[in-house]
């Protein structure tokens, strides 16, 4: 815990770099579900945490606590380690549990140029230590961004494979993230990135419809090694436990 | 719908697969970003002195909104409006590095791997600048040679073998065509090279409170450059010039430098003859075939780029003939650091 305490202190405080952490880059849920292709640079750490809130039309609601630590082991590599930790755990499914661990690795093919985009694939486990977890859950997704000068477009496709499905629910879902990003007042202005975009997971109950979802956010560069992030979300169709509202607050270190 | 999506999830993974074991028409370029050296002298310059970081933060931007804009335009009201942007821009003394990629996306995105040798040279700059700053004296020979092992160690690493600045690096087509059709704008993008040269040579001369009190002479100077660009210089400042004592005790890092700052004034030069180079794909051949010139690997042993080296005997980095044998050298040339500072520069002081 202390040393999780330095790294935030020595983040948001230390006031210089060669190289800045890169906040036009998105990570999962750094604000939003959708992400890009481009992994941490090689040899960089980035630390990324989270604070949030959400509720959902059965009148739940919980605080969820995002971690994540990232590491560039190699050119165009990420390798991924986090969990996520929420109040109310027993009722939390998002797919996975309160406090499953995720392990995940992310190769990113090229740089986007002028007439191609940029494509990654990510590979995601997760593993049931979590709260009322079981089964080993896996997620397998395409990353594309394409821009259009200053605004960037991303695209996600991704498969889950669920360890732990019960009785009439599908084994395998799809889920789509889409997204766009703009530097806010660029070129004059680059520190506060724009975001917004939706997702459709497949319902998991045959027949049920699927949930859609809407999201904004921002990004914003503190200083050459902190980058806050916002963003808040609903869903608009879906059955079940649909989301209502979440609202989420996160920060990434550099190191 | 389901299955659809499954073999839509599929294409898009072969796709990728297959796009990056092939080459095609278009450009395929790896992203291939690396952090900088580690260590604890990093961060050191914002501290010490923090105003020069700041300055340096500017230039950044200076760099990537003058390609951005020359990409888009080569009217030359269009192409002054940009550089009293810049100055704007310096103005408010930004606390963080600029996303370059934000501020130049065209340029970024057609020019991927000149964008990579450019970054991978600054965060070299920058970590010297750290090094320097943190006051490590005894260490510096040491950390110095380790930081440069590790620059090296890159593909995009820019030799550090002199290469014939005046001769045919200075003899292309388009050569000159920046200077010369935007002289002002031109001089301002020397002036910050003249700041990053003399910065250093006052590092060298004394530790960090000795920095802190010689540094904004420097400042000024270059302040002063800003407001009214140093035209008459007809050709970039040169690190042995501005900066001996770097030059000096740090000759492979300075020759780099002097290399990097070159491949800036070709890529200018390419930019600025739409004539020569009309059009995207044939802007980037040319950007291509000269940063292949500047690349440490393309410098060892024997092949075609050895034939851009500085000649033998060109003595101060082949740049000091009086003018004579170059016309571009004749005339004022920048001071050196030490010139600027006067009687404060004497000695060295380890404060």
């Amino acid at each position: 815990m202390r040393l999780l305490a330095a790294v935030i202190v020595l983040g948001v405080l230390a006031p210089s770099a060669a190289f800045a952490i890169s906040h036009g880059n998105l990570d999962e849920r750094r604000p939003l579900r959708v992400e890009d292709p481009y992994p941490v640079p090689r040899g960089e750490w980035s630390f990324e945490f989270g604070d949030g809130f959400q509720s959902t039309r059965g009148g739940e609601s919980r605080g969820i606590f995002p971690v994540e630590v990232l590491y560039g082991p190699a050119l165009n590599v990420q390798l991924g380690v986090g969990t996520t930790f929420a109040t109310r755990a027993e009722t939390f499914a998002d797919p996975g549990r309160s406090g499953d661990l995720r392990v995940s690795g992310l190769y990113d093919f090229n740089q986007e140029s002028t007439s191609l985009p940029a494509l990654g694939a990510k590979l995601t486990l997760e593993l049931p230590t979590g709260t009322s977890s079981d089964g080993v859950d896996f997620e397998a997704k395409g990353l594309a961004t394409k821009s259009l000068g200053s605004v960037s477009f991303h695209l996600n496709l991704g498969e889950h494979w669920f360890g732990d499905s019960p009785g009439p629910e599908r084994d395998t879902a799809y889920e789509v993230d889409f997204g766009a990003s703009l530097p806010f007042r660029a070129p004059m202005h680059t520190r506060l990135l724009l975001v917004g975009g939706g997702s459709i997971d497949q319902s998991r109950v045959p027949g049920a419809e699927n949930r859609v979802g809407l999201e904004a956010g921002l990004r914003w560069q503190y200083s050459p090694w902190t980058v806050f992030d916002l963003g808040a979300g609903t869903d608009v169709a879906g059955s079940g436990d649909r989301e209502d509202f979440h609202l989420a607050v996160g920060i990434s270190i550099g190191y | 719908m389901g299955r659809r999506f499954r073999i839509a999830t599929a294409g898009l993974a072969a796709a990728s697969a297959i796009l990056a074991s092939t080459s095609c028409s278009a450009p395929w370029i790896s992203r291939g970003e690396r952090m900088a050296p580690r260590g604890p002298w990093r961060g050191a310059l914002a501290l010490e002195p923090p105003a020069v970081y700041r300055e340096f933060n500017g230039i950044d931007f200076g760099h990537a909104h003058l390609g951005e804009t020359l990409l888009r335009t080569q009217d030359s009201s269009a192409v002054e409006g940009a550089r009293v942007e810049v100055l704007e821009f310096i103005a408010t003394r930004p606390a963080v590095p600029p996303d370059e990629a934000m501020i130049a996306p065209r340029f970024t995105r057609m020019f991927w791997e000149l964008e990579r040798t450019f970054g991978w040279a600054h965060a070299f700059h920058r970590s010297l600048y750290d090094l320097f700053a943190s006051g490590r004296t005894k260490e510096r020979r040491a950390l110095y040679e380790k930081l440069l092992a590790n620059y090296l160690a890159s593909a995009d690493a820019i030799t550090p073998k002199p290469l014939d600045h005046h001769g045919r690096l200075w003899g292309f087509e388009e050569s000159r065509s920046f200077r010369d059709r935007a002289p002002r704008f031109n001089s301002q993008i020397w002036a910050y090279r003249w700041l990053q040269a003399a910065v250093y040579d006052v590092q060298l001369m004394g530790g960090p409170r000795a920095q802190r009190e010689r540094m904004p002479k420097v400042l000024a100077q270059y302040h002063a450059y800003l407001e009214e660009p140093p035209i008459a210089w007809r050709f970039m400042p040169l690190m042995s010039e501005v900066a001996p004592r770097f030059a000096a005790e740090f000759p492979e890092a300075a020759t780099i430098f002097d290399n990097l700052h070159m491949l800036h004034d070709n890529v200018d030069d390419i930019l600025s003859r739409p004539d020569l180079y009309p059009n995207d794909r044939l802007r980037r051949q040319a950007v291509l075939r000269v940063l292949q010139i500047y690349r440490h690997a393309n410098h060892q042993g024997s092949g075609d780029y050895l034939a851009y080296e500085e000649p033998t005997g060109g003595g101060m980095a082949g740049h000091d003939m009086g003018g004579m044998a170059m016309p571009d050298m004749a005339g004022p040339r920048p001071p050196s650091a030490e010139r600027v500072l006067g009687a404060d520069s004497t000695g060295e002081d380890h404060r």
